[in-house]
């Protein structure tokens, strides 16, 4: 079902704290039960303890140095996904829009693979200072240069022109994919398969020393979406009857290109290319909530975070003591589950 | 950023020591408790016959059998943190170029004991990859003995391999993919194992692994075939190797002069790399050139 078959319906005030409280106890929920499990056997209860009282034992230093900040980026690399997810689907009025449209993960697997392969012989003084964080950081320039690039091709006479930059975007994404695979043929043996690992995605690189700037880069964008939820909804309506309706439509499509921009490209950047919570997390949301932005953006934000929290969790621990790749996780048991939430919506079950 | 992530290791590992001190934490510094990470090193605690402090190995360490069944911490360069940690190792051997980097990391922020043991491409260097294995696992006399069995062994058919005058061409499938062939240049351990063996290969021009067209092989017309035996398996065995589309038209194909070695024992570079040599001697120079000098090493 496209979104604009559905118009915007003004949900009420209770409904939205409802809604929005349970995904929040969702989410509290999850990432204790992330926290609890893992292939290090701990009890929680005792590690709490250990670290309030200072005695820290290996239990402990697992819990803080190692599940704690990698749940903690999960939570944010969800939210990015869902919430820039929700919001790009409603400005380019598309059910399939993805940050993948403005360039964002080609450009950030270009940046990632090119400093794979050819980082270390053109510049080993940065690759020797940002050590693993290399990288991330070129992968982040290469977002920023594609999306910057796609958005200024986009504008016509200061405004967004959905529709070019949708086509710039396919050109520039064309020309990334194009250099990722002449990397590829370049690389060898053993930076094809770091590459791989980083094409298949992982929360794995997450430690405390880079977690505040991911937060900061992904929580700031993230809320400025979550609270244009009614803004969005007479988007949705069209430009020109949101210009209308009093919304600076100009102003409105920049901050969504920007956040997303901002968030997405942070957490493709350091978790690799996760796929899927973007497109379908928002769409979870309009099954089970209808169709306002109001439930719909924030909505996405807190459950993209439950999700990829419990895919991680899933990652982690069925093959003990071995990670799966999380987009492993994400397409085995979330895909299925989709479905059947389109087919229970279908038969009328649900 | 170096200097905060430094410090923060440096406060960790002071708590790391503090809680070794605790009494609770004691009985896990009692025993040595080994994760070994790439098949060389597992084989070689195997010869060295401390197999009884492995508690886990990577999915590289395939021989012998028995390794097969440690627990897997995961591919050598992609290992999991909590993974690892959940095997309780009192230190955790690796193979040069195993990692991510970001997962040694964490581990020696929890304060493991975390050994790299160097790459090796000639005998002298699988001498030295026993030597440090040894010492770490407190089998010096052991090391020693292995050491010396090796060296003999490879002075052996380093004589006997010496005497063949003819250097036969190889070209090494690393794999087929799309039609093009993925192969081996100089500086690589496949470099390396054909050249101790009596042999050389067929394209020389480049470093490492690269991707080369099926008209470059004809072109280059190798005397052998050489790939890894779970390749070869995917593929179909040897002769249908020699099947395939692009390499049918090929002398080596024709001749059936396809060499398939398990990947370990030929690019491993551990104790049982004089019995690639001789294997793979034999197939290149012919049995009459190259007589069966030694039964394979086998552990324990």
């Amino acid at each position: 079902m496209s979104i604009a078959e559905r118009l915007p319906v003004r949900s009420g005030a209770g409904k939205r704290a409802v809604l929005l409280g349970s995904l929040f106890a969702l989410m509290i929920v999850a990432g204790m039960t992330a926290l609890s499990f893992g292939a290090y056997p701990v009890n929680l209860a005792q590690v709490i303890h250990s670290l309030l009282t200072g005695d820290v034992d290996r239990a402990g230093l697992v819990i803080a140095q190692v599940r704690l900040p990698r749940i903690v980026f999960g939570l944010l690399v969800g939210a990015a996904l869902g919430g820039s997810g929700a919001a790009l689907q409603v400005m380019f009025r598309n059910p399939l829009a993805d940050p993948g449209l403005i360039g964002i993960s080609s450009g950030a697997a270009f940046g990632a693979v090119a400093t794979i392969v050819v980082g270390g012989a053109l510049a080993p003084g940065f690759m020797a200072w940002a050590s693993y964080y290399a990288v991330p950081a070129m992968a982040f320039v290469g977002a920023t240069a594609a999306t910057v690039l796609i958005v200024a091709i986009g504008q016509v006479n200061g405004r967004v022109d959905v529709a070019l930059m949708l086509l710039a975007g396919i050109a520039i994404n064309a020309i990334a994919q194009s250099g990722v695979g002449a990397m590829m043929f370049i690389a060898d043996d053993q930076q094809l398969r770091t590459l791989t690992f980083w094409t298949l995605g992982s929360l794995a690189i997450a430690g405390w020393d880079a977690l505040p700037v991911i937060a900061c880069a992904i929580l700031l964008p993230v809320g400025l979406l979550a609270v244009k939820g009614a803004s969005l909804n007479r988007l949705l309506l069209g430009d020109v009857e949101a210009a209308h309706l009093g919304v600076d439509v100009r102003r409105l499509k920049r901050l969504v290109v920007l956040s997303v921009a901002l968030s997405v490209g942070t957490a493709v950047s350091f978790a690799g290319a996760i796929g899927f919570v973007g497109l379908v997390v928002p769409h979870l949301l309009r099954l089970l909530a209808g169709p306002d932005n109001r439930i719909v953006v924030p909505g996405s934000i807190l459950g993209g975070a439950v999700v990829m929290v419990l895919a991680d969790l899933v990652a982690r621990t069925v093959a003990i003591p071995e990670d799966i790749p999380i987009g492993l996780v994400l397409g085995a048991v979330g895909g299925p589950f989709f479905l059947w939430l389109l087919l229970a919506r279908k038969w009328r079950v649900l | 950023m170096d200097i905060d992530r430094f410090s923060r290791r440096g406060v960790l590992a002071g708590l790391a020591a503090t809680a070794a001190l605790l009494p609770g934490a004691s009985m896990a510094v009692q025993q040595t408790r080994i994760v070994s990470v790439g098949g060389s090193i597992t084989e070689t605690i195997y010869f060295l016959g401390r197999q009884n402090l492995l508690v886990g190995s990577d999915t590289t360490s395939s021989y012998p059998d028995a390794a097969k069944e440690l627990p897997k911490v995961g591919y050598m360069r992609n290992l999991s943190v909590e993974g690892v940690l959940s095997l309780e190792p009192t230190m955790l051997l690796l193979e040069e170029g195993s990692g991510p980097p970001v997962a040694l990391d964490s581990l020696r922020s929890v304060g493991l004991r975390i050994e790299q043991i160097a790459d090796a491409m000639t005998i002298q260097g699988v001498l030295d990859k026993i030597q440090h294995v040894a010492a770490l696992v407190d089998a010096g006399p052991e090391g020693e003995a292995l050491a010396r069995s090796v060296r003999l062994r490879a002075q052996a058919i380093g004589k006997t391999v010496g005497r063949v005058k003819r250097r036969p061409t190889v070209l090494f499938l690393f794999d087929v993919k799309d039609g093009a062939l993925l192969t081996a240049g100089r500086n690589t351990a496949v470099e390396a194992i054909v050249g101790l063996s009596g042999g050389k290969l067929v394209f020389d021009e480049f470093e490492g692994f690269r991707p080369v067209t099926a008209e470059a092989v004809q072109h280059a017309d190798p005397d052998f075939i050489l790939l890894m035996r779970h390749v070869s398996d995917r593929l179909g065995g040897a002769e249908a190797v020699a099947g395939l589309p692009v390499l049918s038209h090929l002398r080596a194909a024709r001749d059936q002069r396809v060499v398939d070695v398990d990947g370990l024992l030929l690019l491993g570079f551990g104790p049982r790399t004089p019995d690639a040599v001789q294997t793979l001697a034999r197939r290149l120079h012919g049995e009459e050139a190259v007589p069966a000098l030694f039964e394979p090493l086998l552990p324990g």
